[in-house]
């Protein structure tokens, strides 16, 4: 997987690229350091490029929304498409996150 | 009736195939021993292939599992009984744990199969979603005999990766096999998945309902909620999963 992310007044995004599985922790763990360190009330997943994830992908979600949800920021999941709108959906995310086209 | 196996390597000693022919009563390829993959790309093939290989890497795999092979198997151990598998239509890959871990092998298979068969691209897609998860299971709890723990946390990840790559490394754990059988005989499409572990009771796992709130361990669910039907074999070694086309 690879990321790029941009900060802009209150808000975080976050550009996903590939596949997201369990050997991306790290970048994860880069991604919520950043989350940790701003003010952001707004964290954007854009997964326009995203073309596969795995269950170890989906916790690492939820991962992220526990540290945003101490910071009482928003996590948004914006423009999946294909396997992994249909996982988001089958998992219920749209209960546990906002999730945007 | 199939068409019968012929035999190929790449990477591997000329005396290994011919071992292995004599072994199966399979004829061999032109290419031979050493060269079968380039042979392959050239389009030079007949019949039905199974190829033994040495090294592997994700672009050699993919070129292992292109039509007319019905078999890769990474040259390594007693190869006999895994060619006694190879579906009657269908395609095998059997890997040690090492190798598999190190590759995208979901991906590899579920592309070769939509080149063998027709498969509609949302069945491919969440086929290799199950398989992945399937694979991970049985190298990971399987084969390398890592206990299933809870992650709540990256650095919970972190060191899961440690214990994967240390047990990876030893050979009496990495050397172990997986063998993955697609076979597309009939109107669906069944994928099994075998390990050489100790065995897995997936039965309190299935019967759960999931925590949504669950950050692994997930996998197993993932698979149930895909598949058409899940069947549990050999004391949670194999799992066969059936998906409609």
């Amino acid at each position: 997987m690879q990321y790029e992310t941009t900060e802009r007044p209150g808000v975080i995004e976050v550009t996903l690229h590939g596949r997201i599985t369990y050997s991306d922790h790290p970048s994860f763990r880069n991604v919520m350091a950043q989350i940790k360190e701003s003010g952001a009330t707004r964290l954007v997943f854009d997964l326009a490029d995203v073309e596969f994830i795995d269950s170890a992908g989906l916790g690492m979600l939820l991962m992220v929304r526990d540290t945003a949800s101490q910071k009482r920021a928003e996590v948004v999941l914006r423009r999946s498409r294909g396997q992994v709108q249909r996982i988001f959906a089958s998992s219920k995310f749209e209960t546990l996150f906002t999730v945007e086209d | 009736m199939a068409s019968p196996i012929i035999l190929c390597g790449d990477g591997v000693p000329e005396a290994l195939v011919a071992e292995i022919a004599e072994g199966t009563g399979c004829a061999i390829w032109g290419p031979g021993a050493n060269h079968a993959l380039d042979a392959l790309d050239r389009g030079a093939a007949a019949g039905r292939l199974a190829i033994l290989v040495g090294e592997l890497d994700d672009d050699r795999l993919t070129r292992a599992l292109r039509p007319p092979v019905a078999a890769c198997i990474e040259a390594n151990g007693d190869l006999l009984p895994i060619m006694a598998e190879i579906p009657a239509e269908g395609l095998l890959i059997s890997l040690t744990t090492a190798t598999g871990y190190s590759l995208e092998v979901a991906r590899a298979l579920c592309d070769a199969v939509a080149a063998h068969t027709l498969v509609g691209e949302k069945t491919r897609q969440m086929m290799e979603l199950a398989l992945h998860e399937a694979l991970v299971n049985a190298m990971v709890h399987g084969n390398l005999e890592i206990v299933s723990q809870s992650k709540d946390s990256l650095d919970d990840f972190v060191l899961f990766c440690q214990i994967v790559e240390t047990r990876l490394a030893a050979p009496e754990f990495g050397g172990r096999r997986v063998v993955i059988i697609a076979d597309w005989s009939g109107e669906t499409i069944d994928v099994t998945v075998t390990d050489n572990g100790p065995g897995y009771d997936h039965g309190p796992v299935l019967a759960r309902p999931i925590d949504l709130n669950k950050k692994s361990g997930r996998g197993l669910f993932l698979i149930k909620d895909i598949c058409r039907s899940v069947a549990v074999e050999d004391e949670g070694r194999r799992l066969v999963m059936r998906f409609g086309r």
